[in-house]
């Protein structure tokens, strides 16, 4: 008799047991993402208010509106393949145009730094410019370098709408790492987050 | 009574069985569950104790005394490394082994890895990492074992550097360089030395990241006068504009089964995660929630995850699911690479003046600095 009544109890252990590690193990905390759909927003198909090329705020362009040319692409500067070229740094020096916090719009305070650039190359026709952009150290590096290029763009973007040639205008960035001022305050960052100018000229 | 000393033998047996079966359930639920295994570990003394504390913390384990372990891990390492894994019933997970050759750190990671192994993950702790070591526009690129060990410059010069990338499968790097005097994407064979560039146009060549099949890569130029999205073949032939748009596209990853590319780029004036299919056409929003500016993205090994950085403020380290969703925050820190577990991941974080190399593991959120890489690094990437 006490056998057998051990003997149930066993089995209605065990079958407790496999009913108990048969259950699926609830995936606690686990949250089940809503089966969502992807919202599509195509890029190139929203309006020009979101996405139109920005022109300097304030400043109407020359010529007539869409002036800017559809193919704005840059080749690689020839001047900078030959290894005799010049390169000067200070004749532009003074229209170093600078840019507020994470932006890449060229203010309307300083659209006039970039008709200077527009008036040299003007004058010197075989002359070209290298517009270095920079960023303060805010920011993630691959953010900066983006974000550098952003604002040679936008200063280039400029210049050929005031009638510069794509091909004598190039862009590179810098991000945060050459610096015009290391502090890191408000004063040091405001320096630094700007578009440089080199010229570039042939070899004598 | 022989009969039921045969039935209470089976039930027993039975009982054991089913105990062990839900002990290699639960393995797979502590990592859904964002829990970490607490294990204990015992008889390891010197580095092999650190490096097997370092190593087993980033891929998810918590140490703690015996009695409250799932698993004891123990072992010594006198002239060699031996260890085994057992569960608290005393069953192996995994056998008892030793291990010759190579250093006492590398026997360690072997280790390492084998624990790894038996608890159901990809093993990573002979990865290679590539990574910018300087700052400001001085730097190189160096390549090491992950943990800092028998690390070395492979570019010199000390002209501007970014970004590097390794090629699946192979023993090569992409980086942006400088050294010509703009930004153009090197391909550089670490065995031979030869170095090429695959990525020379107008305006700069950036952020170049190698397909799965190693076949292509994907880049950002400003060639256009804008920044766009662009592939090409490995070699530098045949690259074409994947976008067209007045947008900046930044930061290109592919998916793991080479069909799709996620980037970054500008939605109403914020960045925001898009993918696009490796041939060309549409551009996709990713749908994510809870965070702001999304960028530098990268797409885990088993097709399930984007990992980014999100810059609110300070920058954090964020994971969302492949088709869109909530994002969790995870930590403080920039640039993030997966390993090849799809849990663990390097990335950068500020320190002081500078940044260092740092390792995640994306479900206990563990967080671990690579504490041999000197200098300031950053830029991290794991090979594939």
């Amino acid at each position: 008799m006490k056998r057998s009544r051990i003997l149930n109890l066993m089995v209605v252990a065990l079958a407790v047991v496999l009913v108990a590690t048969g259950c699926k193990h609830k995936g606690v905390g686990v949250t089940e993402l809503p089966n969502r759909k992807i919202s599509y927003t195509p890029i190139g198909k929203s309006t020009d208010s979101e996405r139109g090329v920005s022109l300097p705020s304030g400043e109407t362009p020359t010529g007539t509106p869409g002036a800017i040319p559809d193919d704005i692409s840059q080749k690689g500067s020839n001047l900078l393949n030959d290894p005799n070229h010049r390169e000067d740094r200070s004749a532009l020096a003074a229209e170093t145009v600078y840019f507020d916090l994470d932006s890449a719009t060229v203010k309307s305070s300083e659209s006039s730094k970039v008709q200077e650039v527009a008036k040299y190359l003007q004058s010197n026709l075989s002359y070209e410019v290298m517009i270095e952009g920079h960023c303060d150290e805010r920011g993630t590096e691959g953010y900066n370098l983006s974000l550098g290029e952003r604002r040679a763009l936008a200063i280039r973007e400029a210049l050929i709408n005031l009638g510069a040639s794509p091909d004598r205008v190039h862009t590179i960035s810098y991000g945060e790492s050459r610096p015009a001022d290391q502090g890191n305050n408000e004063s040091a960052w405001k320096k630094n987050r700007r578009g440089e100018f080199l010229v570039l000229m042939p070899a004598q | 009574m022989n009969f039921l000393k045969v039935l209470a033998g089976t039930v027993v047996c039975a009982l054991g069985m089913t105990a062990v079966a839900e002990e290699a359930i639960d393995i797979q639920g502590f990592a859904k569950r964002g829990q970490a295994i607490p294990v204990s570990l015992s008889g390891f003394s010197g580095e092999v104790d650190s490096v097997l504390r370092t190593d087993l913390y980033v891929i998810g384990f918590d140490f703690v005394d015996a009695a409250a372990a799932k698993f004891v891990i123990a072992g010594s390492n006198n002239g060699h490394v031996e260890g085994s894994v057992r569960d608290s019933l005393k069953n192996y997970l995994m056998n008892p082994k030793a291990y010759s050759g190579g250093s006492i750190r590398a026997q360690a990671h072997a280790f390492a890895n084998d624990i790894a192994k038996a608890f159901g993950q990809t093993p990573i702790f002979f990865g290679k990492i590539a990574y910018r070591k300087g700052s400001g526009d001085k730097g190189e690129i160096w390549v090491s074992d992950f943990d800092g060990g028998n690390g070395m410059a492979v570019t010199q010069g000390g002209k501007q550097v970014m970004s590097p990338s390794w090629v699946p499968g192979r023993r090569e790097l992409v980086y942006t360089s400088y050294k010509s005097g703009a930004p153009v994407v090197y391909l550089q064979n670490l065995s031979t030395g030869d170095t090429r560039p695959i990525a020379k146009y107008g305006g700069g060549s950036y952020t170049p990241a190698v397909s799965p099949d190693g076949n292509r890569f994907a880049f950002i130029s400003s060639m256009s006068g804008r920044l766009d999205l662009y592939i090409s073949d490995i070699s530098g032939g045949g690259a074409k504009a994947l976008t067209k748009n007045p947008e900046d596209e930044a930061s290109p990853c592919w998916s793991p089964d080479g069909s799709k590319i996620c980037f970054s780029s500008r939605y109403k004036t914020r960045p925001a995660l898009y993918t696009i299919s490796a041939n060309g056409g549409e551009t996709h929003r990713l749908s994510v929630g809870g965070v702001q500016n999304l960028t530098e993205p990268e797409w885990s090994p088993d097709g399930k995850q984007i990992i980014f950085t999100s810059q609110m403020g300070s920058f954090q380290i964020c994971v969302v699911p492949a088709q869109g969703g909530e994002a969790k925050t995870l930590c403080e820190g920039e640039d993030p690479c997966w390993t090849p577990n799809s849990r663990t991941v390097i990335f950068s974080r500020r320190k002081g003046s500078g940044r260092i190399l740092s390792l995640l593991d994306v479900p206990t959120k563990h967080v671990k600095d690579i504490a041999q890489i000197s200098g300031s690094c950053s830029q991290p990437s794991w090979a594939k």
